[in-house]
């Protein structure tokens, strides 16, 4: 056998041991997932932009310490972000656009009535679907793939008809914008007045009313002694209104009143007006600071609304403490879908900004809780010492 | 057993130990690693999370309690006791339930953790029913929502968390029994592991140590007695062996070295005989070098000399070690390099050739300052890749006196030549005069007196004419000879021409004696023309004239050369040359025969050889002595 046959032998065994090495190294890498797409549908113009803006800014960040700190065989995470301009009606195009371009596997959505849009198509793509700011009952009953990783509307605002009761007002006020968080928010509140026997009137406005004279010179006729206002920034409209008509009766709002535009609206009159809310202090402090600060050191300022980013944050990290692991732990047959949808169903602890969280089987979330606050200022808040 | 088998046995009994050793550590380890992960697992995990369940519930007590007895209405506290409820105790459940199942064995602690479980259930519920009680500060106004809180708090919440607390209590004294237990079989475990390394390790190093000393004295010992064996070669003891009995690989190594050792010793030997004929021979070449009756200098690339042979010192006067190392101009000035160039054999080829060309000696310096001339050869020696420069050198300044003196010599025989032929000139010229007269009044004496002087008288004047024609013939041939080589400067001749034109010259007496003549084709030279032409004239004539009578001449004319002349010969069968007249026939008036034999006053063949000595060439004849003759001359071809 000459020299040349037997290099060539040798070259021939070499690229068959290559080419299976290489195939075992393929085999075993096919498998694994390399990268996920997240979606979030959120209002980042028009209006409640603080439930849309602080919230993508605060998965944003999420995402990215993930991203840096990721190790080998754990998944990268794109985060790809819609505007709904909080209408329900844009949540659906916003859906198909992220599921057509980007073939997004998780989605947050912000909007209730948006996420009750999306129900059938999230279902039909296998994508599960979090809502990271409101948890109700209504959201609870939503399909499987649903998930609210967010505080008990009920019982958020119910604060509010604590308070109305513990101040022994008579008879009361509650307008509500027409969507179904705020319509939540308002129900809540009237149930427990009921619940008093405190006489009380639940007032629907348009959506873009921004005149409140009539309905409030009839309920200034009638005595009222509460107003509370559940929804947005041109209820800022409706205060400075009602204070130039003279109405001198308390003000409550819901968990929106910290909108910067809501205050320029109300000329100052917010001032004074009682609101549920959540701050630091109603978390984990230590995380909740430490993710303020974060925050402010990335985007250069702080969350206008802290609430809705430091949900947002606690939701996103849940579902990437578990997307972490799925090349680990997500056995190949099972779908992505099942797989972390029976993850998020055991999380019974997790120690995030907003509290100890833990999520219950109907999807919902325990474990945040809003306390009452008063309006010191644009963008101050004081605590209500009862 | 060899080296090699006594190193692989040595190795692996080590290496079993070492095998033992980490197979022993590997179950021990395992153990140890056993025991230290129940303790990570199961005895750590659940003692803390009854440490934060005990905690949680401590918590969720005094919150409770707060609430109902102490009226605190702080939003936190409401907010703490629902994530406790809610979120708290789910959680904590969650992770007891699995203790519960591991405790399946213990039937007592199993139902304790079931009694919590349920404890903790009531709890939850009841405190659930306080919080919607005591929901407000109107609330506490009411008597029958206060006293059905304290009530609940008192029957129900109390007991229960007593119970959590209770089971608790007992769940983390059997954990902590455990973790004790699971500390000391982790304790034990390292302690035996210690213990292992220690035994093993000292066992190991004991039997390292025996083997070690085995193979090392194993393999010095006979190492020792090579190094001995070295030094005795090293001293010069070629052949000496070692004694050694052995079938390892060292005692290969031993025979082996025994062996170079006698090898060593012949060769020594063959080596001692070599340097003995070579230092012979060197000595030889030394004494030819000395002897050499030429000076012999060795120059290097920097014109220093490296060697010199007695000659040289006797001819510059140096002693050897004043010339060695010293640079070559100091004996010759005319060899200074100039610009630090290299002295090589090219550099000295110019040096002579420029010498010559001034025709000028090279000279020697002496160490007294004389300068004398010198004849140098030189040649270009490569001794180990150096490249040097051989010179030869003569003194011709004796030489150069002869030559002086042969100069001297020669102009004055050239001087006397001259003068010689002048007067042979002279003489001849001017004795033709008188001659001439007496042949004429000869003559007239014979026409006028003839009647008168009588036979006698007529006969002696006769005689006297004759000799006196005769005389004339041999003044003649003595003028002839005398002009010989007169003529100004060579040309070119056709010697086909000129023995063409000789040949019809003598055309009459060819015919006369049928003489058969042939010619073979003749080269051109540079001659004296009248010469050349009289050269072969003489040489023809004489082979036709020189033939036995009755007999008809045969004579060829031709030419040969060889390297340095053209030799060209006449070839007859005429009457030969005697051998004791083959030196004398080329001289003046010499005859060979009688005058009544054949005619002619003997100058011809003088002519001959004068013609061909005036062309630096030179004359001879080859005969059988009596019947054919060959006469050759020869002129140089360049």
């Amino acid at each position: 056998m000459t020299k040349d046959s037997i290099r060539m032998k040798y070259q021939i065994f070499s690229l068959i041991f290559l080419a299976l090495l290489v195939g075992v190294i393929g085999c075993s890498d096919s498998g694994n997932t390399n990268e996920i797409n997240i979606g979030f549908i959120g209002p980042l113009s028009e209006r409640a932009t603080d439930l849309g803006v602080g919230p993508s800014k605060a998965m944003q960040l999420a995402i990215d310490r993930y991203n840096q700190s990721r190790e080998k065989g754990e998944p990268k995470i794109n985060l790809f972000i819609e505007d709904d301009q909080w209408e329900k009606e844009r949540a659906l195009p916003a859906y198909d656009k992220l599921r057509h371009d980007h073939k997004i596997d998780v989605l947050f959505v912000s909007n209730t009535g948006g996420t009750v849009a999306v129900q059938d198509n999230v279902l039909k793509d296998g994508v599960i679907l979090i809502n990271p700011l409101n948890n109700d009952k209504m959201l609870a009953s939503m399909n499987k793939n649903t998930f609210e990783i967010a505080k008990s509307t009920e019982e958020a605002n119910g604060v509010v008809g604590v308070r109305i009761i513990e101040l022994g007002l008579k008879k009361v006020v509650i307008y509500h914008f027409p969507n179904d968080f705020m319509t939540r928010a308002a129900f809540s509140i009237k149930e427990l007045l009921d619940e008093r026997g405190i006489e009380n009137t639940v007032e629907v406005v348009d959506k873009d009313q921004v005149d409140f004279t009539e309905s409030l010179a009839r309920f200034k006729e009638i005595g009222v002694e509460g107003y509370v206002f559940c929804g947005y920034k041109n209820f800022g409209f409706a205060m400075k209104q009602a204070r130039d008509m003279g109405i001198e009766a308390p003000f409550f709002g819901s968990t929106t009143l910290l909108d910067p535009e809501f205050f320029d609206n109300s000329e100052g009159t917010i001032v004074n007006t009682e609101c549920t809310f959540f701050t630091p202090a109603d978390g984990n402090y230590v995380l909740a600071h430490q993710f303020l600060e974060d925050y402010e050191l990335k985007y250069g300022e702080k969350p206008f609304s802290i609430w809705p980013p430091m949900q947002a944050y606690d939701a996103m990290n849940i579902v990437l403490d578990k997307l972490r692991h799925v090349n680990e732990k997500k056995p190949q047959q099972v779908k992505l879908e099942d797989w972390l949808r029976a993850e998020l169903h055991s999380v019974r602890y997790y120690q995030g900004v907003c509290g100890n969280l833990s999520i219950t089987e109907d999807g919902s979330s325990r474990g945040i809780y809003f306390s009452l606050y008063n309006v010191a200022g644009r963008g101050e808040l004081v605590k209500v010492k009862r | 057993m060899g080296i090699k088998g006594r190193l692989i046995i040595s190795f692996s009994i080590i290496i079993a130990i070492l095998v033992f050793e980490i197979v022993l550590n590997q179950i021990i380890s395992n153990n140890a690693a056993n025991a230290y992960n129940k303790l990570k697992v199961e005895a750590l995990p659940t003692i803390q999370t009854l440490n934060k369940f005990e905690a949680i519930n401590k918590e969720a007590f005094l919150l409770i309690n707060g609430k109902v007895y102490n009226e605190e209405l702080s939003q936190s506290d409401d907010n703490r006791l629902s994530g406790i409820l809610e979120v708290e105790y789910p959680f904590l459940k969650a992770e007891l339930v699995p203790v519960g199942l591991h405790l399946k064995d213990n039937k007592l602690l199993q139902s304790e953790v079931n009694l919590i479980l349920a404890a903790t259930d009531s709890i939850t519920k009841n405190s659930g029913e306080i919080l919607r009680l005591l929901r407000i500060k109107e609330d506490y106004e009411d008597l029958s929502r206060t006293k059905r809180s304290r009530k609940i708090v008192e029957s129900k919440l109390a007991v229960h968390y007593a119970r959590v607390n209770s089971g608790i209590m007992k769940l983390e004294l059997h954990y902590k029994q455990i973790l004790s237990d699971y500390q000391q079989e982790f304790a034990d475990n390292l302690s035996s592991l210690s213990s292992i390394i220690l035994l093993t390790g000292l066992v190991g190093v004991f039997l390292a140590l025996i083997i070690s000393f085995q193979v090392i004295r194993s393999i010095t010992k006979p190492i020792a007695k090579l190094q001995m064996g070295a030094k005795q070669l090293e001293a010069g003891e070629y052949g000496s062996e070692i004694e050694w009995n052995g079938q390892d690989e060292l005692s290969d190594l031993v025979r082996s070295f025994n062996s170079m050792s006698r090898s060593l010793d012949e060769n020594f030997k063959l080596i001692k005989e070599r340097n003995s004929e070579i230092l012979e021979q060197e000595d030889r070449f030394r004494k030819v070098i000395e002897a050499s009756p030429a000076g012999l200098l060795l120059i290097d690339r920097s014109g220093k000399i490296v060697l010199v042979n007695f000659q040289v010192e006797n001819l510059f006067d140096y002693q050897r070690g004043q010339l060695v190392s010293k640079s070559l101009s100091r004996i010759f000035p005319a060899f200074e390099m100039p610009d630090g160039r290299d002295f090589t054999y090219q550099e000295c080829q110019k040096i002579l050739q420029k010498s010559l060309e001034r025709s000028e000696d090279i000279s020697g310096l002496m160490r007294r300052g004389r300068h004398f001339p010198v004849e140098l050869f030189i040649d270009e020696i490569r001794i180990k890749n150096e490249t040097y420069v051989l010179l030869s050198v003569l003194d011709i300044t004796e030489r150069r006196a002869n030559e002086i003196q042969i100069k001297k010599y020669v102009e004055q025989l050239e001087s006397k030549n001259k003068e010689l032929e002048h007067f042979t000139y002279i003489t001849s010229h001017d004795l033709q005069e008188p001659l001439l007269t007496i042949i004429s009044y000869s003559d007239l004496i014979k026409e006028k007196y003839n009647d008168k002087l009588g036979p006698e008288v007529n006969q002696m004047m006769s005689f006297m004419r004759e000799a006196s024609i005769r005389m004339r013939g041999l003044i003649k041939g003595l003028l002839d000879h005398s002009r010989i080589g007169t003529q100004k400067g060579f040309e070119i001749v056709d010697c086909n021409e000129v023995v063409k034109s000789v040949l019809n010259d003598l055309d009459k007496s060819i015919k006369e004696s049928d003489a058969e003549i042939r010619v073979d084709p003749l080269p051109e030279l540079l001659a004296y023309p009248l010469e050349i032409r009289m050269l072969f004239q003489n040489l023809i004539s004489n082979a036709i004239k020189f033939t036995p009578k009755g007999k008809s001449p045969r004579v060829v004319v031709s030419h040969c050369s060889n390297d340095r002349d053209w030799i060209f010969f006449v070839e007859d069968q005429g009457i030969g040359v005697p051998e004791e007249s083959i030196d004398r026939i080329f001289d003046i008036f010499y005859r060979l025969n009688k005058r009544s034999e054949f005619e002619g006053v003997g100058v011809g063949l003088a002519h001959v050889k004068k013609i061909a000595e005036a062309h630096n060439g030179r004359v001879w004849v080859e005969s059988d002595g009596h019947s054919r003759s060959k006469f050759y001359f020869s002129f140089p071809s360049s």
